[in-house]
């Protein structure tokens, strides 16, 4: 997986979040490309359409994602906090050590459950 | 030939000759012939004892055939007179038997007398009739000579043909061997002269003294006529007299009214040749040839004076041309000679303190003769001085009247300068140097002389004081221009410049011709070219105004079209000049956009790489000063990076032989055939324009060229959109790849700036100018990035709890973040250090749960 986040021209289209139903309690966002403010928005609204659909859990992919920028940081602690009341978890598949910096950096690594594949982060839920 | 009948004349005339002039002694010789007609008879009787009269009537025959009738009548009365005193006397009877003897013999000698009278009476007349004859072909032959005289005198335009006609002329009518002319010329005659009577010189002029001892300068000296019939005499009276073989010689003066102007002389072979004839003849030709002289001479002064006027017209003609003082002498010293008709020519100019005069050159003479003069001081008297300050002419014909310690006469004294005439040079009480004429001969320096060379000094005064005052106009308009141009050009990442200013070369003014370079906000840059109507000091005045004016509007302004419609406005309401154009353009280094406006000037020229250089055509408008409502339009162009924009004046494109085409083509093709940076473009146009012409107008040049960004600094404006994120992005992307940083340092700085970035197009949102800029610097191993926005500062987190999270995510990429608050927005500097440490601030208090506020820097 590449980590060069210059070549983003190219595949400059709209990114891409994908809702995955797995279990009853459990969605799975997967995000595509470029995670940033223009994104952002729609990340939200998916979030808050699976949480609103009953999911318990919600685990964000970012093993294709580019780039995540504060935005898409803020959406994800925005979801944190609607899930943290009834004792739901976010969590996050970050696979990129760049991305994986993005939260150690702003010490959101304790706020959220990273983990580095999506198989981990479904475990145990 | 004319000359043929004067040898049988002559002859006669000396048979005639002493007839007419010696009777008394043909008295004397017939009374001795009859005395001894009459002893022969009384010896004859005495000795053939028988008397005879036949003896005295030889004797009488004798003395007709020798004395003529006179001496005949003298022989026949005395022989007659002696016999009858014989036959009185008783001791003399044998002489005559008686009385009757006495009377036949008185008789046949009467008879006798008669004869031989009547015959010789006869021949008498014959004679006559012949010389009658022989007159009236001389008179006629002399007629001509004088009609032909009067002729080849009328022809005469110049006083040495006069003399010629008269030389050869006269000789011919008056039948002289040779005969000369001379003319006076103050104490000399010079003297022309021809022989044989055929008109040809016998030799070029020579001087001859007035107190010479020849018949040619008395005549000239005492004014009347002059003749020697012996030569005898003429050797006594006149030793000086140069005809060797002359034995009679005729001088006349010649005469103009009263005055003797010069003698004419004649020399005859023969003794006693100077008859009334030839007087009268020689006279009459004298009044002719002084006639004709007159005439000579207001030809001559008329032909002068329409040469004079030439060559006046000639040097005016080429002072008009010369534009310093320098030109302005080494005219005078050029043309001084021919033109004034002098021998030598020098000028002083007063020095700059004013003290001293210099001597600025001279021809003619050899300066180092002239070393005396080389500098004078003002304080010392002397003649060259005093014309100065006194400013006034001065004519030296000797130069004994001046002080012997004037250094004039010792300059004089070595160059042989004999004359001097000493003019001020200057124009209306303003007298910038002295005029020196020297002659080598002693000139008179007429009137009309000093008339002309006065006028000849006063054209040169005139163009010096022209040149002078010219000088010192064209010395402040100078140095308003050189205030007015820039000293230097700014100094702009990505930018390079070069400009010129030449001024014309025919010394024409100081044009109004200027550039100027200087950045506005936001990394754009100003280009202007202008020129402004008129020469001069005011031209250059009304420069500065719009130089100074556009700079203030351009800061102000951020349209082209705006700046120059506020600067024909203040041009209407505040300019004297009639009207100025001017190319303004306006580059943005961000997005290489050109936005131009051409007020009636020449189109900028945007030389690319790679491409047919072409002129910008659009954004044009009217003059400044035309008419200050008029519509102005906006060109636009990209500028590629390589590209070179070139503004200059009329003077680089318009030439007098071709029309603008021509010269628009030609610096087309030039400046886009150039290899090399700006300052080889424009040097390279301007040797290729002006090759091999004069450059008549001043030239003003300004070229900029859009460098490659340096590796070093990376500089972007970019819209304040999504579009513009992207850019931001992918530039700074590349310029990181190009510093060769680490992939993490990469990923840090570039999600830092995104950040940064994502908050200053947030800010910019409803903002006048709608972008951002990032300036990316790399100093060391540290990189430095400002992120700029225009709009005002929002606290991050105040709007959406979903942008809070920028702040802390930039601190904890960053080594260190600041944020400055300023008046035209917000500046977010972000630094961080290549090397890969670890970010130095960097602790765990400062995450998102710390106060997101915390570490903003109000400014």
């Amino acid at each position: 997986m590449t980590t060069d986040m210059s070549d983003l021209s190219t595949t400059h289209e709209h990114p891409a979040v994908e809702a995955i139903r797995h279990s009853p309690a459990v969605a799975v966002l997967v995000i595509h490309g470029q995670a940033d403010l223009h994104s952002a928005p729609e990340l939200r609204e998916q979030l808050h359409r699976v949480i609103d659909d009953g999911a318990f859990h919600v685990v964000v992919d970012l093993t294709d994602a580019t780039f995540v920028d504060s935005m898409t940081l803020g959406v994800l602690l925005g979801g944190v906090k609607r899930l943290r009341p009834q004792g739901g978890q976010l969590r996050v598949v970050v696979t990129q050590p760049g991305l994986r910096r993005i939260f150690e950096v702003t010490l959101l690594d304790r706020v959220f459950m990273l983990f580095p594949t999506r198989a981990e982060a479904l475990d145990r839920l | 030939m004319p000359s043929e009948g004067h040898p049988g004349l002559e002859r006669l005339e000396r048979r005639l000759g002493p007839r007419t002039r010696g009777r008394a002694a043909s008295i004397a010789l017939g009374a001795v012939l009859g005395v001894a007609g009459v002893g022969l008879g009384v010896l004859l009787h005495v000795v053939t004892s028988g008397a005879s009269y036949a003896q005295l009537v030889g004797a009488v025959a004798l003395a007709m055939v020798l004395g003529g009738v006179s001496a005949a009548v003298a022989a026949t009365v005395v022989g007659w007179g002696v016999g009858s005193f014989l036959l009185e006397n008783p001791d003399w009877q044998p002489v005559f038997a008686d009385r009757d003897e006495f009377l036949r013999w008185s008789t046949s000698l009467l008879a006798a007398t008669v004869v031989v009278g009547v015959g010789w009476t006869m021949r008498r007349g014959h004679e006559r009739a012949a010389i009658a004859a022989v007159e009236a072909e001389r008179s006629r032959r002399r007629l001509e000579a004088i009609q032909e005289l009067t002729a080849s005198l009328s022809a005469a335009v110049r006083p040495a043909d006069v003399a010629e006609a008269l030389a050869g002329g006269v000789v011919e009518a008056l039948g002289a061997r040779s005969g000369s002319f001379g003319l006076v010329e103050g104490a000399d005659l010079v003297v022309v002269e021809s022989r044989d009577g055929t008109g040809r010189l016998r030799s070029a002029p020579v001087r001859m003294s007035m107190g010479a001892r020849t018949p040619l300068a008395a005549a000239a000296r005492q004014g009347h006529v002059v003749w020697v019939e012996r030569r005898a005499e003429l050797i006594r009276a006149f030793p000086d007299a140069p005809s060797r073989d002359a034995a009679s010689v005729l001088a006349v003066p010649v005469r103009r009214g009263a005055d003797v102007i010069g003698a004419m002389a004649f020399a005859f072979r023969e003794t006693g040749a100077v008859t009334l004839e030839r007087r009268a003849v020689a006279t009459l030709a004298a009044e002719l040839g002084g006639q004709a002289l007159e005439r000579a001479r207001l030809y001559e002064l008329e032909r002068l004076e329409a040469e004079r006027t030439g060559r006046l017209q000639s040097l005016t003609a080429a002072l008009a041309e010369s534009l310093v003082p320098a030109d302005v002498a080494a005219i005078v010293r050029e043309q001084g000679i021919g033109t004034a008709g002098a021998d030598a020519v020098a000028i002083h100019l007063v020095s700059e303190s004013g003290e001293t005069l210099e001597l600025e050159g001279a021809s003619g003479v050899d300066t180092t003769g002239l070393e005396a003069l080389a500098r004078v001081p003002l304080e010392r008297t002397g003649a060259v001085a005093t014309a100065f300050s006194r400013g006034r002419a001065s004519f030296h014909p000797t130069l004994e009247t001046l002080a012997s310690d004037d250094p004039l006469v010792a300059s004089a004294a070595e160059e042989g300068l004999r004359s001097v005439a000493l003019f001020p040079l200057g124009a209306s009480r303003r007298v910038h140097g002295v005029l020196l004429l020297g002659w080598r001969t002693a000139q008179a320096l007429e009137p009309t002389d000093r008339a002309f060379a006065g006028t000849f000094a006063s054209q040169c005064g005139q163009a010096l004081d022209r040149a002078i005052r010219y000088e010192s106009e064209r010395t402040i308009a100078e140095t308003l221009q050189q205030s007015v141009l820039p000293q230097v050009l700014p100094e702009v990442e990505g930018v390079t410049f070069a400009a010129r200013y030449l001024p014309g070369e025919s010394g024409v003014d100081v044009g109004g011709d200027w550039y100027d370079a200087f950045l506005l906000a936001e990394g754009r840059i100003a280009l202007v070219v202008g020129d402004v109507v008129g020469k001069g000091v005011g031209a250059a005045a009304t420069m500065g105004q719009l130089r100074n004016s556009l700079r203030a509007f351009a800061s102000e302004h951020e349209d082209p079209a705006e700046v120059v419609r506020l600067l024909s406005g203040m041009f209407d309401a505040h300019v004297d000049a009639p009207f100025a154009t001017l190319a303004y353009l306006v580059l943005d280094l961000h997005d290489r956009r050109c936005r131009y406006v051409v007020a009636g000037h020449p189109p900028p020229l945007l030389v690319e790489p790679h491409e047919p250089a072409r002129y910008l055509e659009d954004g044009r408008t009217l003059p400044l000063g035309v008419d200050a409502d008029a519509a102005v339009e906006v060109g636009e162009t990209t500028v590629e990076v390589g590209a070179t924009i070139v503004l200059y004046t009329d003077g680089l494109v318009e030439r007098r032989d071709a029309p603008l085409d021509v010269g628009l083509e030609l610096v087309r093709e030039t400046a886009g055939s150039v290899a090399g940076g700006p300052d080889t473009l424009v040097d390279h146009v301007l040797r290729r324009v002006f090759e091999g012409t004069e450059r008549y107008d001043d030239v003003a040049i300004l070229a900029a060229r859009l460098e490659p960004v340096r590796a070093d600094v990376l500089d972007l404006r970019l819209p304040a959109d999504r579009e513009g994120l992207q850019q931001m992005r992918t530039q700074l992307g590349a310029w990181l790849d190009g510093l060769g940083s680490r992939p993490e340092v990469r990923n840090d700085v570039l999600l830092a700036a995104w950040e940064a970035s994502a908050n200053a197009v947030e800010h910019a949102q409803g903002a006048a100018s709608g972008t951002f800029g990032l300036h990316a610097q790399r100093d060391g191993q540290l990189l430095r990035l400002r992120v700029a926005d225009s709009g005002r500062w929002r606290a991050p987190g105040s709007e959406t709890s979903d942008r809070g999270l920028g702040l802390p995510l930039m601190r904890g990429l960053m080594d260190r973040v600041d944020i400055v608050h300023a008046a035209g927005g917000t500046v977010v500097v972000l630094e961080r250090r290549l090397d890969g440490r670890q970010p130095a601030g960097r602790s765990r208090s400062s995450g998102v749960f710390a106060d997101t506020r915390a570490g903003t820097t109000q400014s």
